[in-house]
């Protein structure tokens, strides 16, 4: 079963296959916690995201519930036939529901990390393993000359929060 | 709220005004020829300085969204603008002319470049607008409502990979853009500007007064050198379309000398060139931040940095122009 969950980790799996390590892992609590902690080493290692914190769940709920009407661009929206309109609501609702388990399923995992998985991970971070595509983010070297570009980009408006804090970093100029 | 009381009483005339002109000459779909291209991105460039408006867009970017009001008032050789962001930290823009006046409580820039002073939102064409022709060709795929406004939908589609699609809703009657959006090479929004409420027309000059302490900003007009100092570091010619707009030594944390900056620029997007001594501790390579694409190279003795809010493949090009003339 542990192969069939890491394939389901690399999505290598038909629909099928998929539902079946779901509702095996839903019986299995050993099995969840591999995949959590799978889960949370990958994070570690591919750093795209900060580690999910504890109360991760309860903050992203009160967000959601807070979030404003994104303005995004409709781009040729053609007539939409009765069956998608009926289907969209549920759609929406299933994508909240997926966010919610996979919220959860992090907040689990963090919450029961045993300390030694996240000190292994690290060390492999900190040894060979480099990243394809670094993020800038954490480089305040790169954020400095973000910060510069986005100054002679001249929009004074926009960016201020990552100039403000690219400038915190700066010595004294 | 006289504004707001006539706005809603303008919107459906205006609309119905938009409905009953002929639609614009080019068919939906087709490439526009140059010609009617060129006449277009003009009328686009020039209705932001011609058309007096006050309103409030909305700037999306991909992590987060700025609402911010706008007053541009135009009468005869009076063009002024002033603009005040609503959302996070209160900041404030005042242009009388090309003087430019800023409140910005995290420190205001020192200096502004002529080029880009006054190139915000719905004024963002430059000046020489045909210049786009050159990485872009424009195609009309559609027509939608902003803001209560009919407008014709223009796509800006690159002609090669260095650059994004750029999308422009353009008002029929005035040639102003009341929204404006980049896409990313997966289609992904990248960034969009669009107004969600707007008056065109009279508007009252009394809108201009500020509510914020604002200090003047110079703004350099002088054209700066842009020969690299080192004649040894060859830099080729910028990709089609892109030019090299200004040099400046630019003093950088971690830095003892100032780092030379090169800022390029193909009308629409602006790709920055840092070029500093190597370090051996500086990763190389590929990386990014949001929707900014970086590139890393050694080049002889220097360390070359790229980046921009263009596709990865620009900021190789851009690190590649770069190469170092052994003696």
């Amino acid at each position: 079963m542990k192969e069939k969950l890491s394939a389901l980790l690399d999505s290598e799996l038909t629909a099928q296959e998929c539902d079946a390590v779901l509702s095996a892992m839903q019986a299995d609590p050993a099995l969840h916690a591999d995949w959590q902690q799978w889960h949370l080493v990958g994070d570690v290692l591919k750093q795209e995201h900060p580690i999910l914190s504890p109360d991760f769940m309860s903050r992203f709920s009160e967000r959601l519930a807070a979030e404003p009407i994104v303005i995004a661009p409709v781009a040729h929206r053609r007539k939409r036939d009765i069956l998608r309109r009926a289907i969209a609501p549920v759609s929406v609702a299933a994508s909240v529901a997926f966010v919610s388990m996979v919220g959860w399923q992090a907040y689990r995992g963090a919450a029961q990390t045993p300390a030694s998985v996240q000190t292994t991970a690290q060390a492999a971070v900190n040894g060979q393993v480099q990243p394809m595509v670094a993020q800038a983010g954490n480089n305040p070297r790169l954020r400095a000359y973000l910060a510069a570009h986005r100054i002679d980009n001249g929009n004074v408006f926009a960016s201020q929060d990552v100039m403000a804090v690219s400038y915190q970093e700066a010595p004294a100029r | 709220m006289m504004a707001l009381a006539g706005m809603k009483w303008c919107a459906p005339l205006v609309l119905a005004l938009g409905m009953a002109l002929p639609a614009a000459a080019a068919p939906v779909g087709e490439v526009m020829p140059t010609p009617e291209a060129v006449q277009l991105l003009n009328r686009m460039a020039r209705a932001p300085q011609d058309v007096s408006y006050q309103g409030v867009y909305i700037h999306q970017f991909p992590d987060h969204m700025e609402a911010v009001r706008v007053v541009h008032v135009r009468d005869g050789s009076f063009d002024a603008e002033r603009r005040e962001s609503l959302d996070g930290s209160a900041r404030e823009y005042l242009r009388l002319g090309d003087q430019v006046s800023l409140y910005m409580p995290d420190g205001a820039p020192n200096v502004l470049d002529r080029h880009h002073a006054n190139k915000l939102f719905p004024r963002q064409l430059p000046d020489q607008p045909e210049q786009l022709l050159a990485g872009y060709q424009i195609r009309l795929v559609g027509r939608e409502r902003v803001a209560g406004f009919d407008t014709d939908i223009y796509d800006l589609e690159p002609k090669d990979k260095l650059r994004f699609l750029h999308r422009f809703w353009v008002h029929p009657d005035t040639g102003l853009t009341l929204k404006a959006a980049m896409f990313g090479t997966k289609r992904e929004l990248i960034d969009l500007q669009v107004f969600s409420q707007l008056q065109m027309g009279a508007v009252n000059r009394r809108l201009l007064k500020p509510s914020h302490p604002l200090k003047p900003v110079p703004v350099e007009a002088n054209p700066v050198n842009t020969v690299f100092a080192d004649r040894q570091l060859e830099i080729r010619v910028a990709p089609q379309g892109f030019q090299l707009l200004r040099q400046i030594q630019r003093p950088m944390p971690g830095h003892d000398k100032p780092v030379t900056h090169q800022l390029y620029g193909d009308g629409l997007v602006t790709v920055s060139v840092f070029l500093e001594p190597f370090d051996s501790k500086v990763a190389l390579g590929p990386s990014d931040q949001g929707m900014v694409n970086l590139y890393t190279r050694q080049v002889g003795p220097y360390l070359v940095t790229v980046l921009g809010e263009v596709p990865p493949e620009t900021a190789f090009a851009f690190a590649t122009l770069y190469q170092w003339r052994a003696r």
